[in-house]
């Protein structure tokens, strides 16, 4: 083992395997609050609805909700029940799944933009809901005919929601 | 402009358990605390030593903490310190109340800049700051400080 003057000391992958290390495993657990407007998000998922908030200044609608608009800086507290439907505004095929595991299928996430009940789909700013995308190819999304494709919530059944994003089993392409 | 609504009820607020999903971190101990290590592997506690102005230090790092010279030397010390300052804990780190308190002692070395933490057995009322201690080393020695099982009053 060699001691350069600088940049540290480099290892091969046999050095490394040879030598004394430290090896520890951090006891690391989380409980993450969801916070106030989540928390409203979440029951809402578990009751089979999709609930956000809107700025009542500037129109912007929230969904999952956020309590301040970082557009005026105003505090919300409208809420707004928009449509387990809407449009696909951008996807992507992606190899692993979210506890990084390699995927042999790719699987289809996007973020999409809901209708909202009352409202034209461009009357309104909208950042949307990312999730997962069921009954898309790989090549559809290549192809970027998944973009503007018309979604609908595939709903766990009531008795086994759990107030989570996953209640939502998927948005399932219903025309593109 | 802040909002300063109160939650009113911590049931309405949802929350999610999650684990750290790594494994285990592998640390390397770099040039000399590997040399160190290895002597610790063979039961023995040594000290670094500068080159330059002979500093005797612990932990051993590689660059001397006095006059920042690399440093490339350890030297044999009897192993012999004493407690400079202690703590006796009775929670684990769960919060769980321990069957035994357990004595985490920063132990020096006489003409040794520095030291190390380690474990202290001996009863929580004997204990005392100056208080003469030496190492007990484990018979399976693997290359850590946990080799050193823990630090002993010389009686």
């Amino acid at each position: 083992m060699s001691i350069h003057k600088l940049g540290g000391t480099p290892l091969s992958d046999e050095e490394f395997k040879k030598i004394i290390k430290e090896i520890t495993r951090p006891n690391a657990k989380y409980l993450m609050s969801a916070g106030q407007a989540y928390s409203v998000f979440f029951e809402g998922l578990r009751r089979g609805k999709i609930i956000g908030t809107y700025c009542e200044r500037c129109g912007m609608i929230y969904v999952p909700p956020k309590i301040f608009c970082p557009y005026c800086f105003t505090t919300l507290d409208k809420w707004v029940e928009v449509a387990d439907e809407g449009k696909v505004v951008t996807a992507v095929a992606s190899y692993y799944s979210a506890n990084m595991e390699r995927l042999k299928e790719p699987q289809i996430v996007g973020i999409i933009k809901l209708d909202v009940p009352g409202r034209t789909f461009t009357s309104y700013r909208f950042p949307g809901l990312l999730h997962r995308i069921c009954g898309a190819s790989l090549d559809d999304v290549v192809s970027q005919r998944i973009f503007d494709a018309r979604v609908k919530a595939r709903w766990r059944p009531s008795e086994e929601r759990k107030g989570d994003i996953n209640d939502i089993e998927c948005f399932e392409v219903i025309k593109t | 402009m802040s909002y300063m609504r109160r939650i009113s009820s911590l049931d309405k607020i949802y929350h999610f358990k999650t684990e750290m999903e790594i494994n285990a971190y592998h640390y390397t101990a770099g040039p000399i605390g590997t040399r160190w290590l290895e002597a610790l592997k063979n039961g023995e506690l040594k000290v670094a030593k500068c080159n330059k102005c002979g500093t005797r230090f612990l932990p051993p790092k590689l660059y001397c903490p006095k006059c920042f010279s690399e440093v490339s030397e350890l030297e044999s010390i009897s192993g012999e310190g004493y407690i400079d300052t202690y703590s006796v804990i009775y929670y684990n780190d769960s919060g769980e109340r321990m069957s035994e308190p357990v004595i985490i002692a920063l132990i020096r070395f006489e003409g040794i800049y520095g030291g190390i933490i380690h474990r202290v057995k001996t009863d929580p009322k004997k204990i005392r700051i100056g208080m003469r201690v030496k190492p007990v080393f484990r018979r399976d020695k693997k290359g850590s400080i946990d080799d050193i099982e823990y630090f002993q009053p010389i009686e």
